[in-house]
């Protein structure tokens, strides 16, 4: 079923010189670290020494030369990432080059600490979203948070939160892929008239103990 | 076209009221100006702003506020409701000044009241007796039904409001959760009924059956749902002249009382008058209580028809809450509409002497979002993630009511000292829901365990505060005795007798059940009055 068009960047952001700047940002931090290749995690891992030499001041000296390159590669490797970190693939790189920009464009240090989570998850050991997630929770909370902040937004469409909230996809929201053979995102219509008589299948497995019970969504 | 500035009938407010008092008159032959404080919106503009929003639950985002015409904003709050009393988030309401009105937005239940809720004080020793009886308006309820198109229960289930016809459409097969709802607690001592609703159940009146978009909060895509927007249109069609953003902000009466000019700002800030014969109030219950209250003159000093000191008090609406439990079975809400069943069985009885009557309505919306909030607050991520939104998305159940409440000339919408910003001001409201509602809310939350407990609920979360129901009730109340009451048994206000009132405000008691129909109704009835004093009659 075809659908119709995304929500549209609210007037402003494309093109905004604040956003700018924070792009900036998170393309000085990958330039800084000097650690994108085209070989994915094997060349982040190789480059990246700890996690914590990435948390250093956001504001680098390193000039951007051939920022679009950069900036790229900074879509390219948040897509990687997302990836890993949701267990979705693949992921609409236009989407995720979009998210980036909504999270470094509310977060001033968001483009360090995408850097940081790039290194601790090129160097662990495991790939499955979950494990990565509790490890993370456990041994490097402030990381945790950004993971889950990355996965929220693919999940709910939208980045940040009140009167900063804004929505990044709607029917493209990975929460609606857990459920689309049996409902539709709210205002798109599923079947012919009627069909909801029909008795949907059953999901039987038991609700999850919460494994970080203070674990806070961005 | 130049714009008339005389009519037969000026219409103030264009939502369903207005809309169907237009409509009527300008198809019988009559002139008729409709005054419309807010914007025109397309369906399509309203639906993208929806897909856009970040805050799926805010049911007025979509319809951005106009700055000369303010309602109210929730997210973030614009405070034009200024808001008193120990109740006053209670009252915390939602209405749209936009062309067509709040139907925009409407679960489309369509209910007749019952005719003891006409009878209040006669049958039960509460509350107020209306000025005109459920016989009265049996004729109008079923022509209302057929204007707005609704779909009801056609199989012989009693609602306790008498009939003398079919329904126009025939209800809407019930979704899986709603059938499960009705085979359980129906053999267990509820009544659970098919809701009507001014939803297409087959093509009608051009518009299409509905297909369950699960959208009729903020906005049905696809017009199966009725909205107000419909008689406006089928209004101007019959020559009806419609003029937007028009403030109206005094009424000119004369010295025999009868009202002979609306005065409003146009959207450059202009002042603007227009004349007619009859004037048609119709700008909901709280906007058309300020346009009385702003017209006050030396002679009229508390305001316009309000020679009673009625106006502004008595509000009402239908004091909610809730309940939220996972089932022990996959329902899956969200198929279909979302709203098609209620629970009826504490509609009417002798109990109304001591506590309210109520609804309680189960909700088929999809909960795709909650669930996906309440699964991301856990930490997960994953095929954990996935998992948990399905399963709380095949297993959520959420229960809501609406409550009686007595009318209360305490409670009551005054001018503010605040504002907007054509330096109109605000309507002030004092707002206190008493002991015969929370009595019953109490019973209400036993019914909601008990609920639960036969579908082996878990992570039972009661929603005990009193939500708001947008039903505005009360501010210009109907009744005989001109000393106690603003409007009389035809929605004429005592004190001028080409002064109408088609708006909710009229209704003496506020029942358990939404009041769109009988505004409907009442403004049909209306209308009725108007062609037979033109000379318009059929």
């Amino acid at each position: 079923m075809t659908l119709l068009s995304e929500p549209r960047v609210p007037a402003g952001s494309e093109g905004n010189p604040s956003l700018e700047k924070r792009r900036f940002l998170v393309q000085t931090g990958l330039a800084a670290g000097t650690l994108l290749g085209t070989g994915g995690w094997i060349a982040a891992i190789s480059a990246s020494g700890s996690a914590q030499a990435a948390t250093g001041p956001v504001e680098s000296s390193v000039p951007v030369a051939g920022g679009a390159p950069v900036e790229a590669e900074a879509d390219a490797q948040f897509l990687v990432l997302s990836q890993t970190l949701t267990g979705h693939s693949p992921l609409d790189p236009i989407l995720a080059r979009r998210y980036l920009n909504a999270l470094s464009f509310q977060d001033t240090t968001f483009g360090m600490q995408f850097i940081a989570l790039l290194k601790v998850v090129a160097l662990s050991p495991v790939m499955e979203p979950e494990a990565l997630a509790s490890t993370l929770d456990q041994q490097n909370p402030d990381l945790g948070k950004v993971l889950h902040r990355i996965v929220s937004a693919w999940y709910t469409g939208v980045v940040g939160e009140g009167a900063n909230a804004q929505v990044i996809a709607y029917q493209g929201a990975l929460m609606f892929a857990s459920v689309d053979d049996v409902l539709m995102p709210p205002s798109y219509c599923r079947a012919a008239p009627f069909y909801w008589t029909a008795k949907p299948p059953q999901v039987t497995t038991e609700v999850t103990t919460p494994s970080v019970p203070n674990a806070t969504p961005a | 076209m130049s714009e008339n500035r005389s009519a037969d009938i000026v219409v103030i407010g264009s939502g369903v009221a207005g809309a169907l008092v237009a409509s009527e008159l300008a198809q019988a032959g009559a002139s008729v100006l409709m005054l419309e404080a807010g914007p025109r919106l397309e369906r399509w503009r309203i639906v993208e702003n929806y897909r856009n929003l970040a805050n799926k639950d805010d049911n007025q985002r979509p319809y951005p506020a106009s700055t000369l015409a303010p309602h109210p904003e929730y997210g973030p709050d614009n405070n034009y409701l200024v808001l008193k009393g120990p109740d006053a988030s209670s009252y915390s309401s939602q209405y749209l000044r936009v062309v067509g009105g709040t139907t925009w937005h409407w679960a489309a239940s369509a209910w007749r009241y019952l005719p003891n809720d006409f009878r209040m004080q006669s049958v039960y020793g509460v509350g107020r007796d209306w000025a005109i009886a459920y016989d009265d308006l049996e004729p109008y309820y079923y022509r209302a039904e057929v204007e707005l198109g609704v779909s009801g229960p056609n199989d012989g289930t009693d609602l306790g409001s008498p009939r003398k016809q079919a329904y126009p459409m025939d209800h809407l097969p019930l979704s899986y959760i709603d059938q499960r709802f009705s085979d359980v607690l129906n053999v267990n001592g509820y009544k659970l009924v098919s809701e009507p609703v001014a939803r297409n159940s087959r093509p009608y009146d051009t518009r299409p059956t509905c297909c369950g978009n699960n959208n009729c909060m903020p906005i049905c895509p696809i017009a199966a749902m009725y909205s107000g927007i419909v008689h406006v249109a089928k209004a101007e069609r019959a020559g009806t002249q419609l003029i937007a953003n028009a403030v109206v902000y005094r009424l000119e009466v004369d010295a025999h009382d009868k009202i002979v000019a609306a005065l409003y700002f146009d959207a450059n800030g202009n002042s603007q008058r227009v004349t007619g014969q009859y004037f048609v109030l119709a700008a909901n219950a709280l906007e058309s209580v300020k346009i009385l209250l702003m017209s006050s003159t030396d002679k009229w000093k508390n305001g316009l028809a309000n020679s009673s000191d009625q106006v502004g008090r008595n509000l009402m609406d239908h004091p909610g809450t809730g309940v939220t439990f996972l089932a022990n079975e996959s329902l899956w809400p969200g198929r279909g509409p979302m709203e098609m069943t209620s629970i009826v069985d504490h509609r009417d009885g002798p109990f109304r002497r001591d506590w309210a009557a109520k609804k309680l309505h189960l909700n088929n919306q999809v909960q795709t979002r909650h669930a996906t909030i309440k699964a991301l607050a856990m930490g997960l991520t994953g095929p954990k993630l996935d998992q948990e939104i399905r399963y709380r998305s095949a297993h959520t159940v959420n229960i809501n009511s609406f409550h009686d409440i007595l009318p209360d000339p305490e409670n009551r919408m005054r001018l503010s000292d605040q504002k907007d910003a054509l330096g109109l001001p605000r309507p002030e409201i004092t707002y206190q829901i008493g002991d015969y509602t929370k009595r019953s809310a109490v019973h209400t939350r036993e019914s909601y365990g008990q609920i639960a407990a036969l579908f082996g609920g878990t992570e039972i979360s009661f929603d005990d505060h009193f939500a708001p129901n947008n039903h505005l009730m009360g501010s210009v109340i109907m009744g005989r005795d001109p000393r106690d009451s603003v409007v009389d048994h035809e929605c004429r206000t005592h004190d001028h007798d080409n002064l109408f009132l088609a708006t909710s405000g009229v209704m003496a008691s506020a029942s358990s059940v939404n009041c769109t129909l009988t505004i409907a109704a009442l403004s049909l009835h209306i209308a009725d009055t108007l062609k037979h004093a033109l000379g318009k009659s059929a």
